[in-house]
């Protein structure tokens, strides 16, 4: 399923490339382009979706109260949706090891690239974690945004703190050269 | 082959524990209980050496392993933290074993033996191609132990390997690891549930607010101060004191 290896992210780097210089009206063409080679890879759009629809409505608002208009807002969300989803689509397709080899093939420090190949696929443990925290705290009658941010900073933190350990804990060392 | 004399811990001029004093032979296994807040875990983390290499925290006294004191991690020890989320990262079961082989130079066909063999012995090999987050508590528990069996460590420090396990699943850990007992390694092992620690442990340490309060074989399950600690009485030495 999808290109591996130096192809696979050359190809999702032309893609973002595509996504950023597409102009702003065709936004809704490149998404549905964009959707459409998502499932041919077979991967969750649904997922996908979740997983950019955060910085994407981020931006879409940002715009919005930058007076930019509605529909330019709109526009802006779904660019930044074409942009994320090559990246994500890569990520998803290929295994921490492929990405770790080929962004290390490519001259990334092996620091930078263990990095970017744990990083991406955490967002949907954090998407989870968000929804869980959400319930729990709406259980105790808060709808604040920061009932749910702090915990989750919390959790960011403390868990990145023990991952660490236990990647250290197995061998993992940034000074060791492949 | 683990040994400890008069050996403390001290994190921001807080005292973690105090003069921790035994010593457990090779292919043996040390159960360790206490109250809450009394340093075990801590203890584990000074065992391979995350304090105070990658933790802070000073120690003072003596902490031999193998007959040697190092202050770094140690290869030769391996661990399992009490969640298995903190240490689960890759995208399918067997890159999260293989992980750690890979780190220590296995390459080709002796790292796919050694991941099989580490999964096969928790029973997760036919699992080996999925999301290691679609599993459950119970079998994210198995593939952090796995990941650690497949560097094939000589000693094995498990942090409350069993909270939040159900019963079936709980045996099944205490029979992996008492194979690894019988091949020959030693297991040191934090657990609340003394029940299942009494029919598995050579020796058992007592903690209390950080201080040593008994070690021994069975038997200091009926001194006071281990009940005075609040660790329970493990139902069989109950019915046998009557």
């Amino acid at each position: 399923m999808g290109l591996k290896g130096k192809a696979g992210l050359a190809a999702a780097f032309i893609l973002l490339l595509a996504a950023i210089l597409t102009p702003l009206e065709y936004a809704p063409v490149v998404f549905i382009i964009f959707l459409i080679w998502g499932a041919y890879h077979r991967v969750s759009i649904l997922t996908a979706l979740v997983a950019t629809v955060f910085f994407s409505i981020t931006l879409g608002i940002s715009a919005l109260i930058l007076g930019f208009g509605i529909e330019h807002s709109i526009l802006t969300s779904l660019r930044a949706i074409t942009i994320l989803l090559p990246v994500y689509v890569y990520f998803s397709y290929s295994s921490m090891q492929d990405v770790m080899e080929t962004l290390e093939s490519v001259g990334v420090p092996k620091d930078f690239s263990f990095m970017f190949s744990i990083t991406i696929p955490y967002a949907h443990v954090l998407g989870r974690k968000v929804q869980f925290v959400n319930i729990a705290q709406q259980c105790r009658g808060s709808r604040s945004p920061w009932a749910v941010i702090m915990p989750l900073l919390n959790f960011v933190f403390e868990r990145a703190r023990m991952l660490a350990i236990s990647i250290e804990c197995r061998g993992w060392s940034a000074e060791e050269k492949s | 082959m683990i040994s400890l004399e008069k050996f403390s811990l001290k994190i921001k001029d807080r005292q973690i524990f105090r003069e921790i004093d035994f010593a457990i032979g090779k292919g043996e296994a040390l159960g360790i209980s206490g109250s809450m807040g009394s340093g075990k875990t801590s203890l584990l983390y000074c065992m391979k050496g995350i304090i105070p290499h990658l933790k802070r925290g000073k120690t003072s006294g003596k902490l031999q392993i193998n007959g040697t004191e190092k202050n770094k991690l140690r290869k030769e020890v391996g661990i399992v933290f009490q969640d298995p989320n903190d240490q689960i990262f890759s995208k399918t079961v067997y890159d999260e074993v293989r992980f750690g082989l890979k780190n220590h130079g296995f390459s080709g066909g002796v790292l796919e033996e050694k991941v099989e063999n580490a999964l096969n012995q928790v029973g997760l090999w036919n699992r080996k191609d999925d999301d290691p987050f679609e599993l459950s508590h119970g079998q994210r528990q198995k593939l952090a132990i796995a990941s650690v069996l497949a560097m094939e460590p000589e000693i094995i420090l498990l942090d409350e390997p069993t909270a939040s396990l159900d019963h079936r699943t709980t045996l099944e850990v205490y029979k992996t690891l008492g194979e690894l007992r019988e091949s020959g390694k030693t297991i040191v092992i934090v657990e609340h549930d003394t029940d299942s620690l009494v029919s598995f442990a050579d020796k058992f340490l007592i903690l209390d607010h950080g201080l040593q309060k008994a070690f021994g074989d069975e038997d200091v399950f009926s001194l006071s101060e281990v009940k005075e600690a609040g660790v329970k009485i493990p139902w069989g030495l109950k019915a046998k004191q009557g």
